[in-house]
């Protein structure tokens, strides 16, 4: 047999060059402990810009409302789907106490916001990754090339995907809702291979 | 960076078979990389087997010139075609290319690969009659090897990492030259700053569209009814992609002689199309939230604060040298084609 002139299967078979790109070499990563409580809590919310600023406006509130967060950081990022910039991440990295990253609502920005919370745990942040159910199969992609298969994450299921259509008001239901989990990811040891479903 | 190993089969059909179940074609059958194939397009290359052409952060991956002369010969690229590989393959790394984005994406983006100079002749790139089609081995294998790398080496799988909800035909693969003997124009990539050396531009490409006008006006007719049909689709800034955001424009050959034969160069077409492409629509007014770059007008429309009529969208390209004019095609359809971004920019590598 032979493809391009190419003999395959001289002397009883083939051999061809393995695929596969190289990862990097890259030290442990180990998820940070979780935090004992929001008490005190200097919290970054890592704002993907998707889609409106209520959503992540009213999650900011709620969280504030039901927990004695000392500070909030609100950090919008350059682009929807490209890492923290330099000068944010060191800024997050040395105040921050815990974390949210959202909104997880394309397949770019969805597996970014999955990496950043990532990224976060191996600082040493906890941290909670706020997406659309619709954006699963991105989300464990990125968890299975990070190595983190199984890490939770809030799953949410807004009737649309983007959040633009919702109005202030539903923006502020959505988040009061999501509170308690949000809080629970915070604070409790993550268990590999579940999620939260709100 | 690990060496390559090897695997071996008992036969081509088995190769196929492991492959597919392994999750490394895109459809279609592929060349088998055996040792001796890898190891000419490597060094037809000029570079080191274990060089690194470019990384992607976010996924934790390093491509080498052994990876791309891998997907190179998956793909069934002759090893002459290896230098604009891997220009091809640098130019999809770079930062402006935004390739975690344009190859996550649920807009199922393209990457084109537009050739220039002494390689288009060298490696008989078509680019004219039927040039953004199937037909010519360069083009079809060049395009497919980037295509391979995205998959293979970046891990963009459709349905997993690759979340195009309906994807590409364009994503088998991308690939045409600029036809610079047809018309007086300066190439694309000359333009770009690549003067002494052929040169390959990536680009991702969200959705394109075909304009068709029979030159019987003036240059300042058609390129006014050129910018009004642009700007049927919005292009939105951004904070990341900054000065660098850009669009193609493939202009067929009535269109260029319309334009050419009247003195206008490319740069004179930019002059005066960008201020016609970029100037504020009513859209501006609905009044999207700071930084926001995904506010659709359905969205704006149900909040009561989208005009009426048809929308004209701000086609919001920085700079006038950003509109890349690519002169292709064949004749007899008075026709151009406009390649729309995704989120990342035109990057040109020489070679």
């Amino acid at each position: 047999m032979s493809l391009f002139g190419v003999p395959l299967a001289a002397a009883g078979g083939c051999e061809v060059v393995a695929l596969g790109g190289r990862r990097r070499v890259i030290g442990t990563r180990t998820l940070a402990k979780r935090a004992s409580s929001l008490d005190g809590a200097v919290l970054a919310l890592i704002d993907n810009t998707k889609n409106s600023p209520h959503f992540p406006r009213a999650v900011i509130d709620a969280l504030c409302d039901s927990y004695p967060i000392d500070r909030v950081l609100w950090i919008v990022k350059e682009s929807m789907s490209v890492p923290l910039e330099a000068e944010a991440w060191n800024s997050v990295r040395a105040e921050a106490t815990v974390a949210v990253t959202m909104y997880g609502e394309c397949g770019s920005c969805s597996s970014q916001s999955i990496r950043d919370a990532l990224e976060l745990e191996w600082s040493g942040i906890p941290a909670v990754c706020i997406a659309h159910e619709a954006l699963a199969p991105s989300i464990d992609a990125m968890e299975a090339i990070s190595g983190a298969p199984g890490y939770p994450y809030l799953r949410v299921t807004f009737p649309t995907q983007p959040n633009a259509p919702l109005s202030p008001a539903e923006c502020r239901h959505w988040a009061t809702t999501l509170t308690p989990a949000i809080a629970g990811l915070l604070v409790a040891c993550p268990v590999p291979g579940g999620d939260r479903r709100a | 960076v690990p060496e390559l190993v090897s695997r071996c089969y008992g036969d081509y059909v088995e190769l196929l078979d492991d492959l597919e179940r392994s999750g490394w074609l895109d459809g279609l059958p592929v060349v088998a990389p055996t040792p001796d194939l890898v190891a000419r397009f490597v060094d037809a290359s000029g570079m080191d087997e274990a060089a690194v052409v470019g990384e992607l952060a976010v996924r934790d991956v390093v491509a080498t010139v052994g990876d791309v002369a891998v997907c190179g010969v998956l793909a069934g690229c002759r090893p002459e075609y290896a230098r604009a590989v891997v220009a091809a393959a640098q130019a999809f790394f770079a930062p402006p290319v935004n390739a975690h984005c344009t190859t996550a994406t649920l807009a199922g983006a393209a990457h084109l690969v537009v050739l220039n100079g002494d390689v288009r002749r060298q490696l008989q790139v078509n680019c004219t009659d039927g040039c953004l089609g199937v037909g010519t081995r360069a083009n079809a294998t060049i395009g497919r090897a980037l295509r391979l790398i995205i998959r293979n080496v970046c891990h963009s799988v459709p349905g997993e990492q690759d979340r195009g909800t309906f994807n590409s035909p364009l994503k088998i693969g991308f690939c045409f030259g600029e036809d610079e003997e047809g018309s007086t124009w300066a190439a694309l990539h000359e333009e770009r700053g690549v003067t002494d050396s052929s040169a390959a531009t990536v680009y991702p490409t969200a959705w394109w569209s075909t304009f068709r006008r029979v030159p019987d006006c003036s240059a300042e007719a058609f390129l006014d009814d050129f910018a009004s049909f642009v700007r049927c689709k919005p292009v939105q800034p951004d904070e990341f992609l900054g000065e660098s955001r850009s669009i193609v424009f493939v202009i067929g050959p009535e269109h260029r002689a319309l334009l050419a034969d009247r003195g206008w160069s490319k740069a004179d077409v930019r002059a005066y199309l960008h201020p016609l492409v970029t100037a504020p629509s009513d859209v501006d007014r609905i009044g999207a939230p700071p930084r926001s770059t995904h506010l659709a007008p359905l969205d704006a429309r149900r909040h009561g604060m989208y005009p009426t009529g048809q929308p004209v969208f701000e086609v919001a390209i920085p700079r006038p040298e950003n509109l890349l004019l690519v002169g292709a095609g064949g004749r007899g359809r008075d026709s151009s084609k406009v390649l729309y971004p995704h989120l990342g920019s035109a990057v040109t590598v020489g070679f």
